[in-house]
């Protein structure tokens, strides 16, 4: 046997034990992600083939164009609620509202309230839209005797002030809503969490970065397992559970979820938090953008002879405690109860300095963390209550 | 005994590679021209390549027109002059509609050829793929047939050792002709789909960053931009007490595009309002962006501008809100579709971080295979909204959609401008905006753009902002500007700056210079 023939020989061994060894380690990652992984870490890193072999084709709402998913890309917006989206009991009408269809032109008699805010005025945390406070102070209002009463759900999930200023002027206005309700503060806190400092800008570029809409697996990813675990890890490509998301992408100077996974692992302060802590972010970056915000949508609303109600948000900071629920466990922490508390303070200030209503929820709402999901999301129960409270408010001060 | 690889099998593995080149010589990205005359019409359309591989590759189209009232370039309004990106497929060509001086259209198309549907092509490609495969089984095979026993393994192994030196060889080889070929003869839209880095590709990108909730605005790091991402010098933030600040708002007709950052219509105002009119203590901003309607005027304002604690915000604009009526189809515009007015072409502004794989040949595959994103999509910047619309009953003209289209959305968008200016406590200021009136435009585009100026004007009279008719008064004589009509050069940015400084000193809209 001459040189070359032993060269090849041992050039085949060893590229069979390469492939040999590929192989393993790719069946040791299916071990791991069927049988090892957590649910979240499945999602994370799963390919579509195998999230839908355990979820079913509805994990990947019409799946057939897999980027069909409840949010859709807009230009102003970022995103915003994907028109005709079924999803079990939820659904979204075809012009991309949560709910059922409504006229564009407002029935001559009809009264028309359409509610602004993130989740907690979408209503996240119930499946049914039907469950939807929104969709709840419709019937409350409807059943007091006001049949004329239509509510429209404006709300967006993860929308702050700026986004909400922009769907009042595009998307609210142009309903000829008779009220709008304001419902907002809450994510706004995360357009604080902004280091260095002079990040913080009246455009939100600190916060939040260009939406991004797509997001593209290697097809090779697709396929294997370890790549793809690796790839994911490595940030080399993102992973699938992302897709909803990345439409609001967060800028690197955007420090909240660094925030909440260090609180989430008890391992706060780290990092930038050593440099500057949480709550001096919100120090140095007052709610100004907030108040500015508020601001323009009641002159904007009042300009067309629109109502605004302001309400203030509601929270409960013992939710965990008393619960021991470990969901979103850092909102009950030190820096969103100040934040909440300063934005809704702001709100009651611009409704004083305006001419805007202002109902304030946060006042009155029951101490109870049974209506809660996660201390600030509400179930089926806490939406009715908030229905109907601020329904009685309407039928006092508008309807009457 | 040494055995030696047949002359045969050599050429099963050369043959292929013979074809591949021969397929690339094709596919060389030569640009054709047709040429047109008509009249005293001339017109001249180039496509970027000849051919192209697969439907849906996309190419450059650019063309020459003189003498003529309207071009379109595959239903999109154009200036005389221009290129525009087309991907092709067999019923998307590059196709010109060309309105002559007596208001008769003709059609110019200059065909690309799509390879991969040619019978030639698949010809080729099956007889290549049949002598890569026959090569290595005849190897393997005869490798087979001559050893027995012992040896049939090791010869076995070894004929299995040529044949995945050869498949490497063969990558390889392709790999370094194919980014060599696209260094040295690829076009522009080659090297970004097959060369270069994403770095690189943004490097090439415009003058603009994108921004959340308003799609984009000047990139600070451009020259004449100023830290705040505004065309001019820098701007003290805070306000310096003395100072009255007017901020100009609009789109590259305040931008002034065409004309240096100093010849811009709010840089001439700032000066002669301080130096003719003796007002030192004036500021100009000009915050006009290119491209911006008044859907992105409206947060531009809101976000941006009022961060600059302005006193005085004048508005000029009209144009740009043509766009979106001329597109859109009658549902998009005003159906009951969630899109309602807004330009359904004008999606997200996208941006992808994925890094791009170095190979050349990986990305020459993988774009045509749909593995990756086609780089060439982050020059184009946004992602359609992915809306459907009713198409026109009937199939509308753009003339036809401006008239159905009616600018309500402007009017909106500019009394939503108003409306937080004036709760500000910031002065409005209103204007007519103009054109070259001798230019040749069709006298649709002419009515429209007289609907924009009469929202405008109506608009002020109902919220009692200053309104300066510069349609009424502008000179059509010895003023000059851009070919296109539409934009001013440096000595029609001084008239227009001149008239809004007799306008707003007229007015009295100023502080006092003495003060």
């Amino acid at each position: 046997m001459n040189k070359t023939d032993r060269f090849l020989a041992r050039l085949c061994l060893v590229i069979f034990a390469l492939l040999l060894t590929l192989a393993l380690i790719e069946a040791a990652a299916n071990v791991y992600l069927w049988h090892i992984a957590s649910e979240d870490d499945f999602k994370v890193l799963a390919s579509i083939d195998q999230i839908k072999a355990r979820y079913g084709d509805e994990f990947f709402v019409q799946s057939v164009d897999r980027r069909q998913l409840s949010w859709s890309p807009h230009p102003y917006l970022g995103y915003y609620p994907t028109p005709n989206f079924r999803k079990g009991e939820n659904r979204h009408n075809s012009l991309g509202y949560r709910g059922g269809e409504f006229p564009l032109r407002k029935a001559e008699a009809a009264y028309r309230i359409v509610t602004i805010g993130g989740s907690t005025t979408y209503s996240i945390d119930v499946q049914d839209h039907r469950d939807s406070y929104p969709s709840q102070l419709e019937s409350h209002l409807r059943a007091s005797g006001f049949e004329g009463v239509e509510v429209i759900n404006a709300g967006i999930a993860g929308h702050n002030s700026y986004h909400n200023l922009i769907n009042l002027a595009f998307r609210v206005l142009p309903l000829e809503p008779d009220l709008v309700i304001l419902y907002q503060g809450w994510n706004d806190i995360e357009t604080r969490f902004v280091y260095p400092y002079e990040r913080y800008l009246g455009d939100n570029s600190g916060a939040e970065s260009p939406y991004v809409s797509d997001t593209f697996m290697p097809a090779i990813a697709e396929y294997s397992t370890a790549l793809r675990i690796l790839g994911i890890r490595a940030g080399w490509t993102r992973s699938h559970a992302a897709l909803e998301w990345h439409f609001g992408k967060r800028a690197d100077s955007n420090h909240m979820q660094t925030y909440q996974s260090q609180f989430k692992h008890g391992q706060y302060p780290r990092g930038v938090f050593r440099e500057a802590s949480a709550m001096d972010m919100l120090a140095n970056n007052p709610p100004v953008h907030f108040e500015r915000n508020l601001l323009n949508m009641i002159a904007a609303s009042g300009q067309q002879g629109v109502s605004a109600l302001l309400v203030t948000q509601v929270s409960d900071p013992n939710y965990h405690a008393r619960t021991g629920g470990r969901t979103n466990i850092y909102f009950s922490s030190e820096p969103y109860i100040a934040g909440m508390a300063q934005h809704n303070q702001i709100t009651r200030a611009a409704a004083a300095a305006t001419d805007a209503a202002l109902f304030d929820l946060a006042a009155v709402f029951p101490d109870e963390s049974a209506l809660f999901t996660d201390g600030l999301h509400m179930n089926r129960d806490g939406n009715r209550v908030r229905a109907q409270l601020i329904g009685d408010f309407i039928i006092a001060e508008f309807l009457s | 005994m040494p055995r030696r690889v047949s002359p045969r099998t050599l050429l099963h593995l050369a043959l292929p590679l013979l074809l591949l080149a021969g397929l690339g010589l094709y596919y060389f990205p030569r640009s054709v021209t047709t040429a047109a005359a008509h009249a005293n019409t001339t017109i001249h359309l180039t496509a970027s390549r000849g051919a192209v591989l697969f439907p849906g590759d996309c190419i450059q189209m650019r063309w020459e027109v003189a003498y003529t009232l309207r071009v379109l370039a595959n239903d999109e309004l154009m200036p005389a002059i221009g290129e525009k990106e087309l991907c092709i497929d067999a019923e998307t060509q590059p196709t010109l509609q060309v309105m002559l001086m007596d208001e008769s259209e003709v059609e110019v198309v200059q065909p690309v050829a799509i390879i991969s549907a040619q019978p030639l092509f698949l010809a080729l490609a099956f007889i290549a793929l049949a002598l890569l495969a026959s090569g290595p089984s005849a190897v393997l095979l005869r490798a087979a047939q001559k050893t027995a026993g012992r040896e049939s393994a090791r010869a076995l192994g070894r004929a299995a050792g040529i044949v995945i030196l050869a498949i490497l060889f063969t990558l390889l080889a392709l790999e370094l002709a194919l980014s060599a070929y696209f260094r040295a003869a690829g076009n522009r839209e080659q090297k970004i789909m097959y060369l270069y880095t994403l770095e690189e590709i943004r490097g090439l990108q415009s003058n603009i960053v994108p921004l959340p909730y308003i799609s984009w605005a000047p990139d600070p790091a451009y020259d004449g931009h100023n830290a705040l991402g505004y065309r001019g010098p820098e701007i003290a933030i805070p306000k310096p007490a003395q100072v009255f600040r007017i901020v100009a708002m609009g789109g590259s007709t305040t931008y002034s595009t065409g004309t240096p950052a100093e010849e811009s219509y709010p840089a001439f105002l700032e000066a002669i309002l301080r130096g003719e009119y003796g007002y030192a203590n004036i500021e100009v901003i000009n915050a006009g962006v290119s491209g911006y309607t008044s859907w992105d005027v409206l947060p531009a304002y809101a976000f941006r501008v009022v961060e600059l604690e302005p006193d005085m915000l004048i508005y000029y604009g009209a144009v740009n809100d043509l766009v979106a009526r001329e597109r859109n189809s009658v549902d998009c515009y005003r159906g009951l579709n969630p899109l309602r007015g807004l330009d359904a072409n004008r999606g997200l502004f996208v941006e992808r971080n994925s890094p791009l794989p170095a190979s050349a040949l990986y990305r020459l595959l993988a774009i045509q295979l749909g593995w990756m994103n086609n780089p060439l999509a982050l020059e184009s910047s946004f992602e359609p909204s992915r809306i459907k619309c009713e198409p026109d009953p009937g199939g509308f003209t753009l003339e036809q959609r401006l008239v159905a289209n009616p600018p309500y959305y402007y009017e909106r968008n500019l009394r939503g401008l108003a409306t937080l200016a004036q709760s500000q406590g910031v002065q409005p200021i209103f204007s007519s905006w103009i054109y070259n009136v001798r230019a040749d435009r069709p006298p649709l585009w002419k009515q429209s753009i007289a609907e924009h100026n009469a929202v405008t004007r109506q608009l002020a009279s109902d919220m009692e902002i200053p309104y300066l008719d510069l349609a009424a008064e502008f000179p059509t004589e010895g003023v000059d500007w851009e070919i296109d009509g539409i934009h001013l050069l440096a000595s029609g940015n001084r008239e227009l700056a001149g008239r809004f400084a007799a306008f707003l000193d007229e007015r009295a809209l100023l502080p006092n210079p003495a003060e």
